[in-house]
């Protein structure tokens, strides 16, 4: 899922990142939602709140919400950055970074909310600062790897596109034509997963409260582990046989050179 | 370069901490504002009928029709402690205590009752001394009332 690149990136692993990232986008946003009446997954709206602000010359307010905008920028620029910097060698751990920076921001909103959180104006302000810059973690990951075809933490756009796309599927020129089907898929389950992860959030998080920070950690961690197995499993295996079948074919030449050493030899014993 | 890097990397961990730790040092402005002793000035509903321009004003016989489910009919006084708790009161000494909590930067004020239930009213403004309330009821048309309170203490 987070091993390939860009333009060597399937439809399959696209598909693959796009529903996971976007459960895990729709649970936080409706954890986020129900813990501190803030949304951490999108940013139009606090675009807008922040226009209010300074319209109505809330000063401090409006300082809060451009440091939230300022933090999700931050999660994204570092996600990209992070990428582009990586090499072909270790694309997996650079790919990884982001996703276990991600992973420790919901482990520590979920020890901090079931230990600390009291409730007050500035630990909630706090709380959806760390949510935020790890979805721009999130975003910026998803989107740079993908090559800007998977981008999960807000429908707005998503929705837009797949109206669009959905209306040209009405031409038959257009369903025949892969690419835009396979994007026009992609885009539904991004968009179904996003609510999925939603509901299943919104049912369970009455109960867990903050542990449901626990499960979305828990649930990287396996993707983590599965992505770093299918990266170098096959890597030992094959170094592992590509050294075997090394140590055979060293093994043959040696035992030719020494027979023909032997012969060679026995020959030149025979002519004296 | 890779010098430069961590240099700026330094520098941009460094400004965005000293920024969030200034916003931080302040964001509970509107949990300072709103602490002390609020009185109740109205109650109107937000939308008007058609062909009125003064808003509607509930009289106490209405507000109990449309927020029974609600502490707040009952009281005209709130006072609001720093410990967090609120105090809602009558000059004839019947009172109402619960706890509260502001989300969102302030927008949101939520009452928590000792029973365990909650009832969560959005701040439309909160100036020096004049805090606006919205609430939902099951009026539909009409739904959002708008409680404005004055500061006295």
């Amino acid at each position: 899922m987070l091993r390939r690149f860009s333009n060597s990136r399937t439809f399959q692993d696209n598909l693959r990142l796009g529903i996971f990232t976007a459960i895990i986008a729709g649970m936080v946003n409706v954890a986020s939602l129900v813990l501190f009446y803030s949304f951490t997954s999108n940013l139009t709206g606090h675009f807008a709140i922040l226009a209010q602000e300074i319209a109505d010359g809330k000063w401090f307010q409006m300082l809060v919400v451009l440091f939230w905008i300022i933090l999700f920028f931050s999660g994204s620029f570092l996600s990209n950055n992070l990428i582009i910097n990586s090499t072909k060698r270790n694309a997996f751990v650079s790919h990884s970074i982001p996703m276990i920076l991600e992973i420790l921001c919901f482990v520590f909103v979920g020890i901090y909310g079931q230990f600390f959180y009291t409730e007050t104006l500035t630990q909630t302000e706090i709380l959806v600062s760390v949510l935020l810059f790890s979805m721009g973690l999130q975003n910026g990951l998803t989107a740079s790897i993908s090559n800007f075809q998977v981008k999960t933490t807000h429908l707005t756009g998503l929705t837009t596109d797949l109206a669009i796309h959905l209306s040209m599927m009405t031409k038959k020129k257009y369903r025949m034509n892969v690419e835009m089907v396979q994007k026009t898929k992609l885009m539904a389950a991004i968009m179904g997963s996003y609510l999925l992860g939603g509901i299943f959030s919104g049912l369970i998080i009455h109960y867990v409260q903050f542990q449901v920070f626990y499960f979305i950690s828990l649930a990287m961690l396996g993707v983590l582990t599965y992505d770093f197995a299918k990266t170098y499993v096959p890597f030992f295996v094959n170094k592992k046989k590509h050294e075997t079948t090394l140590k055979e074919n060293l093994e043959r030449i040696q035992n030719t050179i020494k027979n023909k050493t032997k012969k060679s030899g026995v020959f030149s014993q025979s002519k004296q | 370069m890779k010098r430069k890097l961590v240099i700026s990397a330094c520098i941009a961990v460094l400004t965005l901490s000293s920024f969030g730790y200034y916003v931080f040092s302040h964001a509970s402005y509107p949990e300072k504002a709103i602490m002390g002793e609020w009185k109740e000035v109205s109650w109107v509903y937000d939308r008007n009928n058609v062909g009125e321009k003064v808003k509607q004003e509930i009289d106490t016989e209405e507000r109990i029709d449309i927020a029974n489910h609600l502490v707040i009919h009952e009281f005209e006084n709130w006072t609001f402690r720093k410990d967090y708790s609120i105090k809602l009161h009558e000059r004839t000494g019947k009172e109402h205590q619960a706890k509260w909590r502001l989300k969102d930067r302030g927008r949101i004020l939520i009452l928590l009752n000792d029973n365990g239930t909650s009832e969560v009213y959005s701040v439309e403004s909160l100036k020096e001394n004049e805090l606006v309330l919205h609430f939902d009821t099951d009026v539909h048309a009409r739904g959002i009332v708008k409680i404005t309170l004055k500061k006295i203490n």
